[in-house]
């Protein structure tokens, strides 16, 4: 089969496409494989007859020409614990957590150590989003975006395939935070527009506390948020997207977009409530915002600004079509679609995760095109990424010969 | 869960390489969850459907970077709910569009832009069909073709997505209409059963008397009720985590475009020498005879080249 695609393809695949498809077969020789395999046999014993399927058919167990995949981890969203020293950043490509010291560096060109990598079928962690650590209880926690529809929570020293703690959540989980003062944890669900809250460590199908959700929100499709439990309010970035009808198929009108915006909220609020404050419109510079940390101390916002490439700080107090006041971004910077931010106030760091391979930790007031300070890598730096998030579907251009594949 | 970006790769490209073109950013009025797309040919454009937003957005084929769509089809009109999957025909200057919640195949004019009311619209208890997740088109032979993740049980009410979700429902298949079919009628055929091996299909594609599909058969029921309010009945926590175990009984299958029943597939790509987990999305090259496959849990992209498939 291979030989046929040396022809055909005008080229041999190279060694990297061979290591990566041993790798995919000792993944599915292992616990994942394994666990796939009993469902299968079940579905076998109970009506269907797989032998059969396919046992006549032409085809069968062929190798493919190519495949397109990085074997890296992709960093995603940052939680931390400055008191403990901990960085934990979620990783949907491996479908794993990196936890790393928070004074760990990589100013070589190798990646950085990590302490623990979390991964595996015990630890229910797949597309990961948001991550959130709670000192008091030495957890850190991950919200499973998509047909994940989790919280998986794990004890700091966890690593490997580690049995999770786990929670049901709506399906579409995005961001999450913790409140000490409350003992709530708190998501965004980008799918029906809500910020939901429970008991911190709730498990099973513990119901929620309370959702802040509804038309006088003003949220759409919300992503990273923060919990400021000094001023008791709540933040979410939102990328803008809205449908009531792809939660109600009662409801008969429609979708709509809507500018990207930051919506603040009094923690304790409850139901379709407005927001105390909204930062929204052109002079904000919000392209598919999708991470955001607030400094209490020094009354700001940090807001990893996806598709603009960038991090804006706002006033924590900001509201309107305010301009940040400060913008990190440009080649020195290395701030490319950055997926959140956190504040290491301790250090008077920001920290920033790209999509991908790298994680600078900038100094809190950085402005510009600054250089980072350091680096926190899971890959060789210069390591380039396929940069799939969820790749569900795809097209073919016959006209340019090329494949079309959405995130 | 990323950056809902659209990526253009080289055909030939492989391993760990990035995209040679990436449309992205708010001004693409792109969502997460572009759960179908596909290249029209005869318009030189690229469509997504957004669930997020129930929209279907249109670029200009090689579109790059930060760019407006071209049309955007979105509002009370147009029915849409949960689009997923497309297809565009031609021959007769149509789109076609699955939709996974409303259980409707909605069919527009190929150069519909805004609010527009579908020009017919397959859908209701005849059908049979629940959570439609692709599409396709056949105007050779003048057939529609969706598959499904589920399809209702006789007598099951006309519940959709919602709340009823898994109940009084059988497993998916492939359902094949008269193109020019409307409102709630029976398919013309319709393959599934335990011999065809699909308990949910995902998208679809068709060459001439070739159907080709993929077939995900491990289960998944999403805890909460589709609203988000509170788990469903029964619930006691998580699902199965299905995209880190994956299903060995996973598969792309090929059928024969006259089949009708309970028919094995003639033709598959199964098995661990296929690297694939959780096939979901399919594109074919009938030209080079290859199945381009995605696969969220290796998170990539899958080609074979199988000439004897077509």
């Amino acid at each position: 089969m291979v030989e046929k695609c040396r022809q055909r393809t005008k080229g041999r695949p190279g060694k990297g496409i061979l290591a990566l498809g041993v790798a995919l077969l000792i993944g599915l020789g292992t616990s994942q494989g394994r666990l796939g395999t009993a469902i299968a046999n079940a579905q076998s014993k109970a009506h269907f007859n797989f032998a059969k399927v396919f046992g006549s058919a032409g085809g069968g167990n062929l190798a493919p020409c190519r495949v397109i995949s990085d074997p890296y981890p992709e960093f995603n969203t940052i939680g931390m614990d400055t008191k403990n020293g901990l960085v934990v950043i979620s990783d949907t490509n491996m479908k794993s957590l990196l936890v790393y010291h928070i004074n760990e560096a990589s100013n070589s060109s190798g990646a950085t150590r990590a302490i623990a990598q979390i991964k595996g079928p015990a630890t229910y962690l797949s597309y990961a989003t948001g991550v959130a650590l709670d000192p008091a209880r030495r957890m850190m926690c991950v919200t499973e975006n998509d047909v994940g529809d989790d919280v998986a929570c794990f004890p700091y020293g966890a690593n490997g395939d580690y049995k999770a703690s786990v929670l049901a959540v709506p399906h579409g989980s995005y961001g999450l935070a913790f409140s000490q003062r409350l003992h709530q944890m708190a998501l965004s669900i980008e799918h029906n527009e809500q910020i939901i809250f429970y008991r911190t460590g709730a498990t099973g199908a513990e119901l929620p506390l309370r959702s802040i959700r509804g038309p006088h929100t003003q949220m759409a499709d919300p992503h990273g948020i923060y919990w400021d439990d000094v001023n008791h309010e709540i933040g979410a970035v939102n990328h803008g997207n809205w449908s009531q009808a792809y939660w109600d198929v009662d409801y008969n009108g429609g979708g709509h977009y809507q500018p990207p915006s930051i919506t603040i909220f009094a923690d304790n609020a409850k139901g379709d409530v407005p927001p105390l404050r909204v930062i929204q419109g052109r002079h904000t510079q919000l392209n598919w915002p999708s991470g955001i940390a607030v400094d209490p101390v020094h009354n700001e916002i940090a807001v990893a600004n996806t598709a603009g490439h960038s991090v804006l700080i706002f006033s924590r107090t900001a509201s309107g079509d305010v301009k940040p006041l400060r913008v990190i971004r440009g080649p020195h910077s290395k701030i490319v679609t950055p997926m959140s931010v956190a504040f290491d106030l301790a250090h008077n760091t920001l920290w920033v995760t790209n999509f991908g391979h790298s994680a600078m930790v900038f100094d809190r007031t950085a402005e510009g095109d600054a250089t980072p300070l350091r680096f926190i890598r899971n890959a060789p730096a210069g390591t380039r990424t396929a940069g799939f998030g969820n790749p569900y579907t795809i097209a073919y251009d016959s006209k340019r010969d090329e494949l079309i594949v959405p995130n | 869960m990323t950056d809902p970006r659209v990526g253009s790769f080289a055909r030939l490209a492989a391993g760990n390489v990035e995209p040679i073109r990436s449309i992205y950013g708010t001004i693409t009025k792109l969502t997460r969850v572009a759960h179908g797309v596909t290249y029209d040919p005869g318009r030189d454009e690229i469509l997504g459907s957004e669930p997020l937003a129930s929209s279907i957005v249109a670029f200009k084929g090689g579109s790059n970077g930060q760019v407006a769509p071209v049309r955007v089809i979105q509002g009370p009109k147009t029915q849409l709910h949960q689009p997923w999957g497309l297809a565009v025909d031609d021959l007769h200057h149509e789109l076609v569009v699955g939709d996974y919640a409303s259980s409707n195949i909605l069919v527009y004019p190929w150069d519909a832009n805004g609010d527009v009311a579908p020009i017919r619209i397959i859908g209701g208890l005849k059908t049979r069909m629940r959570g439609i997740s692709g599409v396709a088109v056949d105007p050779e032979h003048n057939l529609i073709i969706a598959v499904t993740s589920q399809s209702r049980s006789p007598g099951a009410e006309a519940g959709v997505y919602g709340a009823t979700f898994h109940t009084n429902v059988e497993p998916g298949g492939i359902f094949i209409f008269d193109r020019l079919a409307n409102g709630d009628v029976a398919p013309k055929a319709f393959i599934g059963g335990p011999d065809t091996g699909i308990l949910g299909a995902k998208q679809v594609q068709v060459w001439h008397d070739r159907i080709f599909t993929t077939v995900s058969n491990t289960p998944y029921t999403p805890p909460y009720d589709l609203a988000g309010y509170a788990p469903r009945k029964g619930c006691t926590g998580p699902p199965v985590p299905i995209l880190t175990v994956g299903n060995p009984n996973d598969f792309v299958g090929v059928w024969k475009i006259t089949d009708d029943g309970d028919v094995p597939p003639e033709f598959v790509i199964h098995g661990p020498n296929t690297g694939m987990a959780s096939p979901t999305g399919i594109a074919i090259d009938p030209q080079d005879g290859e199945i381009f496959i995605t696969d969220g849990s290796v998170g990539g992209t899958f080609s074979f080249l199988v000439p004897q498939a077509f």
